[in-house]
């Protein structure tokens, strides 16, 4: 495989602006898409601000946070695209969607390498409609990706063994810990940490939805030595992105009931109360918190 | 006041079949022991206790005979049975609490408390529905006393921590299983990807596979429910008395 040197970023949300930024970091020569040039604003004025707080921190240099920013450029047009290396599409997490930015991928990144940030679809899936799958692979960063350490690196059924091998060093020059997972509903971590909530949310609607034993499962949660409680944790990530992941695994494993969704995920989601970000979610947040 | 805890060592002593290997239940005997003012030998002084605590919840009162031998069991016979309050660890064979021996039913309630025990571990009691409240306040406070902070919860199989470790536990060994990854990595990624602080496998094994498989076992009675199915990998490893390292250096084998 040839060096990876620019890398491209497809989708301003804020796995994509924070995907970009932790590249940028690691000096790569980064390019954030968006087709909406408010959303790539937004990341941008959201990257400056947390590299300014990193430096008043004294996290990094100003240096540092001048040269992130210089290697960083937007483009709300993919034919914008030069000489890319490796594409990471961080866009919603929709089959369709994704598949076709893979093929237009293919077009204007050439023999770039072409990563999905997908949490719960399948990386072969994503793949099954480029010319050349061998080059596509999966590289899921977790929320927010400034901060958290991991990278499931997942190879599709026909990924090539030096396309792996270049996601992994790539994890590694981001200064994050790569581990490879198969091709599964989930991968690793959003299959395996689902009973966290899930049970939670299945002990809940046995006792009547009450609110002091609500209070009482993240208190002892946390008292297990968690960082945040099931039903913080919801509200943390989105009680819409928590469902959503959470029907996409159901619906991948056929409905095992493992992994069946709560009613109360759904009405949550139904009635606007997505967490932090909506300002309500299992508790209520002000401006400030 | 005088409280009793069984041990491990005097039910081994006493019965001889016992075979689980559950070294934090020994550590929790020892912290109970070391703050609790008097405690004794079951056996002698089971019959002045205020409070017997079943470290082994697994075990449960179903097999109460088992366990004690025929004198002690005149020692409830003889004693007054509004003194005691028994508090059966874990749950896991939740069903156990209602199927008990008739003169002791009223008088237990369910607590869990799982390792790694630290400063910040919540101690969860529960009542079984057939337990007055009042026994209820006996255990909370007799735990409080003993500088631990309490919740009540609803009772059920594995109470609230034990329940969603054990499934924690139970899906990273059909993703281990599958292939998805190995164990190690498995555990690497949990607790990089989600701040847990132990992967569900070494923490399965730290609580014992066996505790996981009968917490399991308990919900899946309890509920019915394909969802709580033991996998069968759990399963295999409890019967051949395997650890999760012995099976991948098992499969590694030419």
């Amino acid at each position: 495989m040839p060096e990876i040197l620019s890398i491209a970023v497809l989708g301003a949300g804020t796995m994509g602006a924070g995907i970009a930024q932790v590249a940028a970091r690691a000096g790569f020569r980064t390019c954030l898409y968006d087709p909406d040039p408010a959303a790539l604003e937004r990341a941008l004025q959201r990257t400056q601000a947390e590299l300014e707080k990193l430096v008043s921190k004294s996290k990094i240099t100003d240096a540092d946070a001048k040269n992130t920013i210089s290697k960083l450029e937007t483009v709300t047009d993919l034919s914008e695209f030069t000489a890319i290396d490796l594409a990471i599409e961080a866009a919603p997490e929709n089959l369709e969607i994704k598949r076709k930015l893979f093929a237009q991928l293919e077009e204007f990144c050439g023999g770039a390498i072409l990563a999905t940030n997908t949490s719960t679809l399948s990386v072969s899936a994503i793949a099954g409609q480029v010319s050349d799958p061998g080059k596509v692979i999966g590289m899921h960063f977790f929320n927010p990706p400034t901060i958290m350490p991991l990278v499931e690196v997942i190879p599709g059924d026909l990924t090539r063994p030096e396309v792996l091998e270049a996601a992994v060093q790539i994890v590694q020059r981001m200064g994050k810990t790569s581990v490879i997972a198969k091709d599964t509903p989930g991968f690793i971590v959003n299959r395996v940490a689902r009973p966290f909530t899930g049970e939670a949310l299945r002990i809940l609607a046995e006792n009547g939805e009450s609110r002091e034993l609500l209070k009482n499962i993240d208190l002892i949660m946390r008292g297990a030595g968690f960082k945040m409680g099931p039903f913080e944790l919801m509200d943390l990530i989105g009680l819409d992105v928590g469902f959503a992941a959470t029907k996409t695994v159901y619906e991948s494993f056929f409905q095992d009931p493992k992994y069946r969704p709560s009613p109360i995920q759904q009405k949550m989601v139904e009635s606007g109360r997505l967490g932090r970000k909506s300002g309500r979610g299992f508790y209520a947040y002000t401006a400030e918190s | 006041v005088k409280f009793y805890v069984f041990d491990l060592e005097e039910l081994e002593a006493n019965v001889g079949h016992f075979q689980r290997k559950s070294a934090w239940r020994i550590e929790l005997s020892k912290i109970l022991r070391q703050r609790l003012e008097n405690t004794g030998n079951f056996a002698a002084n089971g019959h002045e206790a205020d409070i017997i605590i079943d470290i082994e919840g697994g075990i449960g009162f179903r097999d109460v005979s088992l366990w004690f031998d025929p004198e002690t069991e005149l020692y409830f016979q003889n004693a007054d049975a509004s003194a005691y309050v028994f508090c059966d660890n874990n749950s896991a064979n939740h069903n156990q609490r209602y199927s008990s021996n008739t003169t002791l039913r009223e008088k237990i309630i369910g607590f869990s408390i799982i390792p790694p025990f630290t400063d910040s571990s919540i101690l969860e009691i529960a009542r079984p529905l057939q337990t007055p409240i009042s026994e209820l306040n006996k255990a909370r406070s007799f735990f409080e006393s003993l500088g631990f902070t309490v919740v009540e919860v609803p009772d059920g199989p594995g109470l609230i921590q034990a329940r969603i470790v054990a499934c924690l536990a139970n899906e990273a060994f059909s993703a281990l299983s599958e292939g998805v990854a190995d164990a190690k990595t498995i555990d690497t990624a949990i607790k990089l990807g989600t701040n847990y602080p132990l992967g569900p496998l070494e923490w399965a094994e730290l609580i014992g596979l066996e505790s996981i498989l009968a917490i399991m076992e308990g919900l899946q009675s309890e509920y019915g429910e394909d969802r709580y199915r033991p996998h069968p990998l759990l399963k295999r490893l409890v019967a051949a008395d395997m650890s999760i390292a012995q099976f991948e250096a098992w499969k590694r084998e030419e």
